[in-house]
């Protein structure tokens, strides 16, 4: 995994507000916490959301 | 021609998309809707309706995988390989997680006329201090209009491409709409999920298909 790209989506993450979650489906409710750790582990779940954050930021110029 | 919603609200994910699918319903002042709420959203009564009412739209609302819806309490009501041919005839929004991964492909396949859903899991962001009250996180309502866009679209006879097309460009207006609102702490996440959601939802089987009264 590029470790920029690793590195910018944790930084990302890092900087979410405390009160805010993620409802997933079946993955339950996800805090940031519980984010960053499946970035970290780099668990499928984590390399998606690399891979998402990836195409967002590639999107920026045309949304 | 009979409307099929399934809302479970077992936990908090399903009381809130249960909550939304409220607005889609209000949206039409007449329809022949048949509503499976809670207790029974299961297995039995979805074949049942399916079988006896031949819904010309279904809107399931709850979670779901790659192959498979749920209802109450996660009971599987269709899967690939076991009942999804009883979607034949009907078109489908699936507000749930990844189905249309395999359980949408398989349902046109069989028959099904078009199938919208997610090939990713729905994401939606909700504040921590307000999950009692779903109708008012303003965080989750940032979901709530793309999203149900499909429903309306398509309970009003637009065609499922239309519907799609409509849902898309209100996720792109709400991205746009956060982005130039800076002040928001949440901004730079609500835009992240909101392009999840939007990058994954799926348009499958005839684009051209509608729903007929």
């Amino acid at each position: 995994m590029d470790q920029d790209l690793f590195k910018l989506v944790l930084a990302r993450l890092e900087a979410m507000p405390d009160y805010i979650e993620v409802n997933l489906g079946n993955k339950g409710t996800l805090t940031k916490v519980e984010l960053i750790k499946h970035v970290k582990l780099q668990d499928d779940f984590g390399k998606k959301i690399v891979e998402k954050q990836l195409a967002y930021l590639k999107s920026l110029k045309t949304l | 021609m009979t409307i099929l919603i399934t809302k479970p609200s077992h936990d908090k994910a399903t009381s809130y998309l249960a909550s939304w699918v409220s607005d889609v319903i209000s949206s039409r002042k007449s329809g022949n809707f048949k509503i499976l709420a809670d207790h029974e959203v299961t297995r039995e009564q979805t074949e049942e309706c399916l079988k006896k009412l031949k819904p010309g739209l279904i809107l399931f609302n709850g979670h779901g995988s790659e192959d498979e819806i749920q209802g109450h309490n996660d009971e599987v009501i269709v899967k690939k390989g076991l009942n999804h041919t009883a979607l034949k005839n009907t078109i489908v929004y699936a507000l749930a997680c990844d189905s249309a991964v395999e359980l949408g492909p398989a349902a046109v396949k069989s028959g099904t006329k078009a199938y919208i859903g997610y090939d990713f899991p729905f994401g939606f962001l909700t504040n921590k201090f307000k999950e009692c009250t779903p109708e008012k996180d303003e965080l989750a309502n940032f979901f709530k209009k793309p999203s149900n866009q499909i429903g309306i679209s398509l309970i009003k006879g637009r065609t499922a491409r239309e519907a799609y097309e409509s849902s898309q460009a209100a996720f792109r207006k709400m991205i746009s709409s956060i982005g130039s609102s800076e002040t928001l702490p949440e901004s730079k996440d609500i835009r992240f999920w909101l392009f999840c959601d939007m990058s994954s939802q799926r348009l499958l089987g005839d684009p051209d298909s509608f729903m007929t009264n």
